[in-house]
């Protein structure tokens, strides 16, 4: 470690890479953004470690600069993305039968498939909540936006999956009758 | 370190995630399990902290250029606004100056001392003028139509500049109104290159002149005008940018 490296800050990337990596790429939807993503994102945390490193929440502050940062690059137009016809995977969602180790990768394909078709800011308050397992009041801290922000557009985003076939044909096979 | 992990220890929801919206706890399990399973194989690159470190370092450089640069703007914009907001200063008579000899030997100072009595335009020689002026001046004309002032600096070395750092005389002469911009008119008609380290150097064994002006927009520029100097003296007391094509003092001044 050089002499100017903020102390504890190696430690907790070490710590923590492969979860926000993870989280970067269902931000991304791409491995190689998902490192520069949470690269950016670090780099901007470096100069605040010292401060930060003394709150009682480091990953909030983590997450809520990775969030920021992701959003920040949505913005720029050289770095659109132009999701493909998610319909063609939707065969890929049938119920797996119980047991089956492969069944629930197919489902995550379409899953990762389908949130890149969501609105960036949508996408992040599905991630935040359904992988992060943060609470709405986390979850809107993150995003810098109000809970009743995260209430809507989960509301939102829910729609947007359950609308895939793929989502649906699996919520039906769980007895769930679509509203 | 106090950071707490949430895979180590989850927080408890307040709500249940899909408790606000119409969907159902299925829905919500099936989402988090197929999120889960698709990113459990992806890993971080190890190398991660050394690129963030260079990312850091990286950025607190440009940091700290980005701050230099605005200081030094700020001060060159409250400088010019106070001293001369309307650019050139036209109403200067024309007038010579004379510069002691300046004996330098060893380095040359970092910055030339081009400070102006009057407003923004150079009014006195600069003893060196190390740093190359007005770099883009190839795209367009060297000299404002109506520059206001210009100013003429002869620089005469009294030995060899080869061989020891020269001690030039310098004098330098005022030119401003009509004459300033028949000047510009000369120097602009012809095209110009820009500083360039390879480019030859000339002795200041023989009288070299050299024109410096400068406006309160920071619009900054040097010329040799003798063809045979190109772009810098031999001891890179000045370094210039060069009207090509034209020897000698004579096309470019007044009669």
């Amino acid at each position: 470690m050089a002499a100017h490296d903020p102390p504890g800050f190696q430690e907790y990337i070490a710590a923590r890479r492969d979860h926000l990596v993870r989280i970067g790429v269902l931000l991304t939807g791409d491995r190689h953004h998902a490192e520069d993503l949470v690269q950016a994102a670090l780099v901007r945390v470096w100069p605040k470690w010292t401060r930060v490193s003394r709150g009682d929440n480091v990953d909030a502050y983590v997450r809520r600069v990775l969030t920021s940062t992701f959003l920040n690059w949505r913005r720029r137009l050289w770095h659109r993305e132009h999701p493909t016809d998610l319909g063609a995977d939707a065969g890929l969602l049938a119920r797996p039968a119980a047991g089956d180790p492969f069944a629930a990768v197919d489902t995550s394909d379409v899953l990762i498939a389908a949130l890149r078709g969501l609105p960036p800011r949508q996408r992040a308050v599905v991630v935040l909540r359904f992988y992060a397992d943060l609470s709405e009041a986390d979850c809107a801290d993150a995003l810098g936006c109000g809970v009743g922000t995260i209430k809507s557009q989960t509301h939102k985003a829910l729609k947007t999956l359950r609308a895939l076939p793929a989502l649906r044909d699996a919520a039906t096979s769980h007895g769930r009758v679509e509203a | 370190m106090t950071a707490r992990h949430e895979h180590d220890d989850p927080p408890a929801r307040d709500t249940a995630p899909g408790a606000d919206t119409d969907t159902t706890p299925v829905d919500t399990e099936l989402l988090s399990a197929g999120l889960r399973a698709g990113v459990a194989h992806v890993t971080a690159a190890p190398d991660l902290y050394a690129r963030v470190a260079e990312g850091a370092r990286a950025r607190r450089r440009r940091l700290r250029t980005g701050t230099a640069m605005a200081v030094a703007a700020a001060c060159a914009i409250a400088v010019a606004g106070v001293a001369d907001p309307l650019g050139w200063r036209a109403d200067t008579p024309a007038r010579t100056v004379a510069a002691d000899p300046v004996g330098t030997q060893g380095p040359l100072p970092a910055t030339a001392p081009m400070s102006a009595p009057r407003g923004t335009a150079v009014t006195e020689c600069p003893v060196g003028h190390p740093q190359p002026a007005s770099p883009g001046v190839t795209d367009g004309p060297m000299l404002p139509p109506h520059p206001g002032t210009v100013l003429l600096c002869v620089y005469n070395a009294t030995h060899d500049p080869s061989q020891n750092p020269v001690n030039p005389t310098i004098t330098g002469t005022v030119y401003t109104g009509a004459d300033a911009d028949r000047i510009a008119a000369n120097i602009n008609a012809v095209p110009t290159t820009a500083y360039t380290p390879t480019g030859g150097r000339c002795s200041m064994l023989a009288p070299r002149p050299v024109l410096f002006f400068r406006n309160a927009a920071g619009n900054e520029a040097v010329a040799v005008l003798d063809g045979d100097c190109y772009n810098m003296f031999t001891d890179g007391r000045v370094q210039a940018q060069l009207p090509q094509g034209q020897h000698g003092i004579g096309p470019w001044l007044p009669s």
